[in-house]
């Protein structure tokens, strides 16, 4: 191998690199950071990802889509504590949103995949939801004249990681940027209210920002629930297989009642909230977490602060801000 | 001879073959030897040192967010999935798969360790608000010693913090352990449990991540990537040698080719010269060991062009062949490239690098560039020479170093943004770089401070523990350290810093550089300082001073205060205000002296205190005042200073003994007085009774020897006559107004609500009546009351109207006005004349018995009237006095008890 001289060449880069991040080093401040305008993605891509995200005949019943669940005018859910699945039935866990996803470091409550690809080809199989086979899904793909020419025209043709390619690259294109605590982020000090800069330093202060922190606001670590009190002794009911959490990966004796941080992104319009969809209001929600995760007890207006911060996390989609039906005024 | 000849083909054939077999034997081999997984595992190694880096910063509390140690951990999983996927790395298991587990393994370390510092951090952000607020001691009724405990908690929890050793970790633990075993009253348990708690929770964190943080240096990805690296290097030298092997072979099977060729059985000359040429072009290759291989004769056309070549450049080999090398330059840098290289054909040297310190641009067939590595070699072969280049492209390198220094460039940053010193510092001590904020903490300019070393510029009385801390963190013994020492500032003035250093090694575990990041606290010395000293004055203070919760509970008691109340030291638990007082001053402390303190901010004044073991009372003079809070100014505590005051109590008691002594005899002596008084006036009494019947007895047997025998007697003895009675009547009527002015003094007053209007106008009515012929303007303002006897007050105002009616009968135009005006806030009432008047001067007799301002020819009168006026306004407890002037009238105030 011939070496070559390093210093030179880091010189070098260190002065494109200085130039093109210059202003980006405003944002370094803050835990939490905004998320990009825009990701670049192939428009085809994307495109024909949406379509199969949409199609119920992906579903071995011709029935369910992904969007059965992941209602993009609902925040990204369904609004649901727990879903409905194949037959009918509730499911054994809350739908987490769909947006903002390819911020998460693993996806789902329990963290259980690294990429979106992995998670999609999982939910594929998964017997209450889609539960379909590669040996059934592909030939449906092929049959279909409008599939057959889209996947050969980009992938040359209709096989698994085509299919799971295209929708993946469809999900990353499901984010929500521009909330005004983004605009806040990047100068806008009129974007949020005194009151929302309040509970934005109380979240701080709280602790909070210990784990809903980064671009996400969320979904970059692992936590266990019910650090200082029993949280499903808080709750009541008994205990499911879901409230488990990561050890249903990983069979660890420490990964009891772990599981993934979720993202606080949205989080306005994504009730109800924790994977159990247990509790409808936001406040209680805080709340909750206050005790079990940081063994608090702060005082109603600390709370309603708390809340109104989190209301300023709510993004656009497509330069809409997102909304429930039922929070439209 | 055909014979020959067929043996030589068929050994020629042979040849041949195992020429080809060789070739691509040492073809192999060669990629082999470049061995592509040493580039992935220096990608490793190198993802690794970022991932520590940025754990270590988000532990000092530089990087507040995850996200980047996640995307590190990411890239570490595309680097061993592209491992995986490189060809012939599947036979390489023994090297993979420790490497995949030490990479999983260390994510599932990472993973707590995130999840770990985030409650650590949260729990010991509470326990520090806690002590920092005083919370529990100033709004519930926790004692002093929660309040030392959580001060102390909050110390060691901090100090193991920064620096997790056995010490701290166990000063910390007692702390807790002591919290936990002495007894609290019922309503505070629970808030102590959660301090408990808290302060558990920090400490099993802690140790959690130090472990971590210890095992993922001594099994660090680095090491086993390093490792692995290791491996495939041995590998490519054994394949580099067999390489060398095989190419020993073609070179041997080439040599008998050309033997025999050179025994002309066959006209292959060219063959041989070409094989010739290939041998040495093939070795000088070999001493290189480069990515893409061309070779070009002395003017530069090319002349081969190996795979690798075809793809950088896009070319296939028979488009390249023959072409000017120059094709391959961009037109910007051809001119240049040609004199570079007319240089080195014409030098003597064998080989060199191309763009040796810079890169070289190459040009690719579809127009786009490359960036390159490049060497150049030249080959003799029969006096032409055969230029052989060597390239390889390194944008991929070029994008990871800029990819590394983008995240140098973050660093960076923060690292001027930030709001604390902050340094890097080589480990022979020289600042390497130094923010802002460090500069100013040390008064320095950033190139001053460049060319000095942490050392030239800490306090010599500091040095040697920073130095001690240094060494044990180069021995590997320590990861960081926290300390709080001076530096120099340039002016030469010393600056109290709070440091915490970590120390950065390179991916080979060299120390590299320390993080250094400075607090300035010389604002907080300073305070401490004040503090000690104020809390030196309090201990020392002679005065008995206290502090308690707003609700009672003593806090605080200076050994001033153990002294006086005969307290031993440390017993304050459990005690209240209450307990230090005297019994007799409860009740007034508590509706008096605390709702003032609430009200007014302080209380001052004589309370007493109680001897705790005597019992005896203890005056002192207190000053009671409320703490505030200095930034809301909301009630903290309750303090208080006494002063004893034992001895002044006993000094006033003498005195007040003395004075009631006094007291007492005055009293005595006024009774014996009044006594005197009363006999006096009992004689006064009697004596005109019954001086009034002799005088009767004068009077009426003058007029009857006047009426009898009259006219008998001469004009003179008649007049004489006249004159004892006259004398006679002016007797009786002295005995009259002297009755009266002693029955006055005897009168027992009746006290009732009395119209004064009304009594005056009654007076003067009567006076009218006697001498209705004069005309006078009498003034008697209305409604006007007082409380008293109405017999006696009738007296007063008949006298005084008496007199004003009597002083003005030389006035032509006589006025007399009786009203009140206020005074002080006391009525007073008056009778005004225009009368005569009199010389003040008299003032003082004016009120004495039998004294006259005038006489009796001027005006008649006994001298008694006002000295009766006096007499019952004082018994009424009032107060009468006069002003006047001659000829200017008369004015005579009075006032009575409301």
């Amino acid at each position: 191998m011939i070496p070559i001289s390093s210093h030179v060449t880091r010189l070098l880069a260190l002065g494109l690199v200085i130039c093109s991040l210059c202003d980006a080093a405003q944002d370094l401040d803050e835990p939490i950071l905004p998320l990009p305008f825009a990701v670049e993605l192939d428009p085809a891509r994307v495109a024909l990802g949406e379509k199969l995200f949409n199609d119920p005949r992906l579903a071995h019943n011709n029935a369910m889509a992904c969007a059965s669940c992941h209602q993009l005018e609902q925040g990204g859910d369904d609004g649901l504590p727990r879903s409905i699945t194949n037959s009918g039935e509730p499911d054994i866990i809350n739908a987490p949103t769909i947006f903002n996803r390819a911020f998460n470091f693993r996806q789902t409550w329990r963290g259980a995949f690294r990429t979106l690809e992995e998670q999609a080809e999982a939910d594929l199989q998964n017997p209450r939801h889609a539960a379909t086979t590669w040996e059934e899904l592909l030939p449906k793909l092929t049959g279909d004249a409008q599939y057959a020419a889209s996947f050969s025209k980009i992938y040359g043709g209709v096989r698994k990681e085509h299919v799971l390619d295209a929708i993946a690259t469809y999900e990353r294109s499901l984010i929500t940027p521009n909330a005004p605590f983004d605009r806040y982020l990047r100068g806008d000090v009129y974007a949020i209210n005194a009151e929302q800069k309040h509970g934005y330093e109380l979240f701080k202060s709280y602790g909070c920002i210990s784990c809903h922190q980064g671009v996400n606001v969320g979904g970059n670590l692992f936590q266990k629930v019910g650090l200082f009190e029993d949280y499903f002794k808080l709750r009541g009911g008994p205990l499911t297989s879901a409230d488990l959490g990561r050890y249903n990966v990983t069979k660890d004796e420490r990964d009891r009642h772990v599981f993934r941080v979720p993202s606080l992104r949205n989080i306005a319009v994504t009730a109800p909230y924790f994977h159990d969809g247990s509790v409808d209001k936001l406040d209680y929600a805080v709340e909750i977490m206050a005790r079990v995760q940081l063994g608090r007890k702060p005082p109603p207006e600390d709370v309603q602060a708390i809340v109104s911060f989190l209301k300023s996390l709510t993004g656009e989609y497509q330069g809409r801000a997102l909304a429930t039906p039922q929070s439209t005024p | 001879m055909i014979r020959t000849a067929q043996r030589a083909t068929l050994l020629f054939m042979t040849l041949l073959v195992a020429l080809f077999a060789l070739y691509f034997q040492a073809a192999h081999l060669e990629s082999i030897a470049a061995a592509p997984e040493r580039d992935v595992l220096r990608k490793l190694i190198r993802l690794d040192a970022e991932v520590s880096r940025d754990l270590l910063l988000i532990r000092s509390g530089l990087l507040l967010n995850y996200d980047s140690v996640n995307t590190g951990i990411a890239s570490l999983y595309a680097q061993l999935t592209e491992l995986r996927a490189l060809p012939g790395s599947e036979t390489e298991a023994d090297v993979i798969k420790p490497l995949a587990q030490v990479i999983a393994q260390s994510e599932e370390r990472i993973e707590t360790y995130k999840s770990d510092i985030a409650v650590m951090r949260n729990s010991l952000l509470y326990v520090t608000l806690l002590a920092e607020r005083r919370y529990m001691a100033s709004t519930s009724s926790a004692s002093a010693a929660l309040h030392s405990g959580l001060a102390h908690l909050d110390d060691a929890l901090l100090r193991y913090l920064y620096n997790p050793r056995e010490p701290e970790w166990q000063s910390a633990q007692e702390v807790l352990r002591e919290l936990k075993a002495r007894s609290w009253p019922a309503a505070l348990r629970a808030q102590v449990d959660e301090l408990i708690m808290h302060g558990n929770v920090v400490l099993e964190r802690a140790a959690r991540i130090d472990a971590i943080l210890r095992m993922l240096r001594t099994e660090s990805i680095s090491e086993y990537a390093r490792h692995a690296d290791q491996a495939y290097l041995e590998r490519a030298q054994r394949a580099a040698e067999q390489a060398r092997f095989y190419w020993g072979g073609i070179l041997g099977v080439a040599t008998l080719l050309a033997a025999l060729l050179a025994v002309g059985a066959l006209r292959l000359r060219f063959t041989t010269r070409e094989l010739r040429r290939s041998r040495n072009q093939l070795s000088a290759l070999f001493e290189s060991a480069p990515d893409a291989i061309l070779t070009a004769d002395a003017q530069q056309r090319i002349l081969t062009i190996n795979p690798a070549a075809e793809m950088l450049f896009g070319y296939k080999a028979h488009e390249a062949i023959g072409k000017p090398l120059e094709v391959l330059i961009p037109q910007r840098f051809r001119a240049a490239h040609q004199g570079h290289v007319h240089a080195f054909v014409d030098e003597s040297v064998e080989s060199r690098r191309l763009g040796a310190g810079r890169c070289v641009v190459g040009l690719r067939k579809d127009g786009t560039e490359v960036t390159l590595e490049a060497a150049i070699a030249k080959v003799h072969t029969g006096g032409s020479a055969v230029l052989i280049a060597m390239a390889r492209d390194i944008s991929e390198r070029q994008r990871m170093e800029t990819a590394l220094l983008a995240s140098e460039v973050r660093f960076r940053a923060t690292f001027e943004q930030a709001a604390m010193g902050m340094a890097l510092v080589a480990p022979d001590g020289r600042w390497l770089r130094v923010n802002k904020k460090l500069c100013s903490i040390v008064g320095y300019r950033r190139e001053e401070l460049l060319e000095r070393t942490f050392q030239s510029i800490t306090h010599p009385d500091d040095l040697q523990s920073d130095l001690q801390y240094v060494q044990k963190m180069l021995d590997g013994s320590i990861a960081n350290y926290a300390m709080e020492k001076r530096y120099i500032r340039r002016d030469g003035s010393p600056v109290w810093i709070h440091l915490t250093a970590a120390l950065v090694r390179t991916s080979g575990g060299e120390p590299d550089y320390f993080i250094a990041v400075i607090e300035d606290i010389e604002a907080r010395k300073r305070t401490e300082q004040e503090r000690q000293q104020l809390a030196a004055l309090v201990e020392s203070s002679s005065e008995f001073i206290g502090t308690a919760t707003l609700q009672g509970q003593v806090l605080y008691l200076n050994p001033a205060g153990y002294q006086l109340v005969g307290l031993d030291t440390n017993t304050l638990i459990g005690k209240r205000i209450s307990d230090f007082l005297s019994p007799s001053v409860l009740e007034h402390a508590e509706q008096t002296v605390i709702p003032a303190i609430f009200r007014d901010g302080f209380w001052s004044g004589e309370s007493e205190l109680r001897h705790m073991v005597t019992g005896e009372a203890i005056p002192v003079q207190q000053y009671a005042f409320m703490i505030k809070d200095p930034s809301s100014g909301a009630p903290m505590y309750l303090a208080n200073i006494s002063h004893d005051i034992r001895e002044r109590k006993q000094a006033e008691t003498l005195i007040h003994k003395l004075n009631s002594e006094l007291e007492a005899r005055v009293r005595e002596r006024t009774a014996q007085l009044e006594e005197a008084n009363k006999q006096l006036e009992m004689f006064a009494y009697s004596a005109s009774h019954d001086l009034r019947t002799p005088l009767r007895a004068i009077d009426g047997f003058s007029q009857a020897l006047v009426a009898d025998s009259g006219a008998g007697l001469s004009p003179v003895g008649r007049n004489h006559l006249e004159r004892i009675r006259s004398a006679a009547q002016r007797m009786g009527q002295l005995i009259e107004d002297l009755l009266q002015f002693s029955r006055v003094a005897r009168i027992e007053i009746t006290p009732g609500n009395v119209s004064l209007s009304q009594l005056a106008r009654a007076a003067v009515a009567q006076l009218a009546q006697l001498e209705p012929a004069r005309q006078i303007d009498t003034h008697i303002a209305e409604r006007l009351t007082a409380r008293g006897d109405a017999r006696l007050l009738a007296v007063v105002l008949d006298n005084l109207l008496n007199n004003a009616w009597k002083y003005t009968s030389k006035t032509p135009a006589a006025h007399i006005e009786f009203a009140a005006e206020r005074q002080d806030g006391r009525t007073v009432f008056y009778v005004r004349d225009n009368g005569v008047g009199f010389d003040m001067k008299y003032a003082g007799k004016l009120f004495g018995v039998f004294q006259r301002m005038h006489s009796v020819d001027e005006f008649p009168g006994t001298g008694i009237g006002l000295a009766t006026v006096a007499n019952i306004i004082n018994r009424h407890g009032g107060r009468v006095w006069a002003d006047s002037a001659p000829d200017q009238g008369a004015t005579f105030y009075f006032v009575l008890p409301e």
